[in-house]
């Protein structure tokens, strides 16, 4: 990996975790004409995102934006498996399983197993240290992480996350890759939450440790930061739209590394994700 | 209702009440300002009826509710004085003590102060009862958010009339207790130091981050964006109330946003802030 690969070397994508997230990401890069391998342990996840994919661009085919002719084409560029070895081919292997070291770390060792040694690895993860993955690796050169926002077919931002052991010509070929797919990638380094979340959870533990405290009431939280920043949703809101367990983690990681005392989870949020 | 004060702020504030039928005393330290206020509002007034938001008659009947006044012996009928004066404790609370001897017995006295404790300019009234925080946002005829502050001495029928005269303007009050940033800026001000410390540390640049909020938290506008139209001079005062209020290390400024203030770099009104502007 000396120099950039071009474009269409990153022509066939495994995305490994059809759920929401990996689903979305699944529908981006159909839509954008690449071959998609979508890979989930269960059987049910990935006859679900089939159907949402036929569902959402079903819709687009009804708005117009898509004729019946391209539908039939993404979802023939759709193809879904329970097997990690489907990643076999895939150019770009996209991994957005459940936060958690002990499973990203087995998919990671055991990709190097089935891709080829230049495909590149990336792991969606948001609260994990793509550092600690990418270690895993036999190559950890090739590893970075590729952090899109939920809904992914609708947000246009995508970060692109740099360990110290990341080539520069996998980011250089990833971020290509995203520009290619219509978003705005940004270069970023290894750290809890990178740039939206850390900025992002940090507001939202602050408005919830507001509340708890009884500064003031959840609507004229919401209230003031909608009517007096001009924000498309108040910090309550997003946080519900969020989950409050995924803002617990990211903010758990955030502050296990900065030791700041406002990135502290607010026991409130403690309280409300063990109570589901 | 009475307005003190001749600036952006407080002339915005007389036009909302003004608009909303009120008549309105504007009274500044001299007649002079108080008349370069109500011309200002008169401009404002005049491009919502080019906009095509009001007829000439209704701005006109606006503008002639406004008394323009260069003492604030005119606030003594005022049933509310709302002062939008510098933010300096000493010169506020001069002020509170003016309108305590002014204003009738029951008028209520109001501060639109963002970052100065509220219950010392009560302290320097007879009335503290009667006194209250609404912080307003710039520009005032456009932004629909009043933070009702109280103090632990306003009285609870004072608080509900301020309520209700927020309605009739069609503002939308929340209500906080009187500590430093109330909600707004006690929420805005870290993230954006946040945001600082990420330009300093070097970790990302103010393109990646205006872009990354924008995009990825529909954001109207990046932190940066935002700093250099708030001012870095503002924002640097209001995080170091915050800082001495919390008393939290992570809301210490960063040393970035203080050496550009002490470089004359205070955003879109020098020319530069975090970036440079045309000037205007």
């Amino acid at each position: 990996m000396d120099a950039p690969l071009n474009d269409t070397s990153l022509h066939t994508v495994a995305v490994i975790g059809l759920g929401t997230m990996g689903t979305g990401i699944a529908e981006v890069l159909a839509r954008a004409g690449r071959e998609v391998i979508g890979i989930d342990i269960s059987q049910a996840a990935a006859t679900q995102a089939v159907a949402s994919l036929e569902a959402a661009t079903a819709r687009a085919v009804s708005r117009e934006r898509l004729t019946d002719g391209e539908r039939r084409d993404v979802l023939a560029r759709f193809r879904t498996f329970t097997d990690l070895r489907a990643a076999a081919d895939a150019d770009l292997v996209i991994e957005v399983a459940p936060e958690s070291y002990e499973i990203k770390q087995q998919i990671i060792r055991e990709l190097d197993g089935v891709v080829r040694p230049d495909a590149i690895i990336a792991t969606g993860t948001n609260a994990l240290s793509v550092t600690r993955l990418a270690a895993e690796s036999e190559h950890p050169e090739r590893v970075l992480g590729l952090h899109f926002f939920n809904p992914a077919p609708a947000m246009k931002l995508v970060e692109v996350v740099s360990s110290v052991l990341t080539s520069p010509a996998a980011v250089a070929t990833v971020t290509e890759l995203a520009h290619s797919l219509g978003k705005e990638p940004i270069a970023v380094g290894d750290r809890p939450g990178f740039v939206a979340d850390g900025l992002l959870f940090g507001y939202l533990n602050q408005a919830a440790a507001m509340y708890e405290a009884k500064y003031a009431s959840r609507e004229d939280i919401d209230a003031a930061m909608k009517l007096g920043c001009g924000l498309p949703m108040g910090p309550f809101a997003l946080l519900d739209l969020i989950g409050v367990d995924t803002a617990r983690t990211v903010l758990d990681a955030m502050y296990a590394e900065s030791h700041d005392r406002l990135h502290a989870p607010a026991p409130i949020l403690k309280q409300l994700s063990e109570a589901a | 209702m009475g307005v003190a004060g001749s600036g952006t702020m407080a002339s915005g504030i007389a036009e909302v009440f003004a608009k909303a039928g009120y008549d309105v005393v504007l009274a500044a330290r001299t007649e002079e300002k108080a008349a370069t206020a109500k011309a200002r509002i008169g401009k404002s007034l005049a491009r919502s009826v080019d906009k095509g938001r009001m007829t000439a008659e209704t701005a006109a009947q606006a503008l002639e509710r406004i008394t323009p006044a260069g003492s604030y012996e005119a606030f003594a009928d005022v049933d509310l004085a709302l002062e939008a004066v510098a933010e300096d404790l000493e010169i506020k609370q001069q002020l509170f003590a003016t309108l305590d001897k002014v204003c009738k017995p029951g008028a209520i006295l109001a501060t639109t102060t963002s970052s100065l404790p509220v219950v010392a300019c009560a302290r320097a009234t007879t009335r503290p009862r009667e006194v209250i925080g609404m912080h307003f946002f710039n520009p005032a005829p456009a932004m629909k958010l009043v933070e009702v502050v109280r103090t632990v001495l306003t009285a609870d029928d004072v608080h509900a009339t301020v309520r209700e005269v927020c309605a009739t303007i069609r503002k939308h009050p929340v209500d906080c207790g009187d500590r430093a940033g109330f909600i707004v800026n006690a929420l805005l001000f870290p993230y954006l130091n946040n945001a600082i410390k990420m330009v300093q540390e070097h970790y990302a640049t103010l393109d990646d981050i205006d872009a990354a909020m924008k995009l990825g938290g529909g954001y109207p506008m990046g932190p940066f964006e935002l700093l250099d139209v708030v001012g870095l001079d503002v924002s640097l005062a209001i995080e170091k109330v915050l800082h001495r209020e919390f008393r939290d290390p992570g809301l210490a400024p960063a040393p970035l946003l203080e050496h550009l203030v002490a470089a004359g770099c205070l955003g879109r009104k020098t020319g530069r802030g975090f970036r440079e502007h045309a000037r205007r």
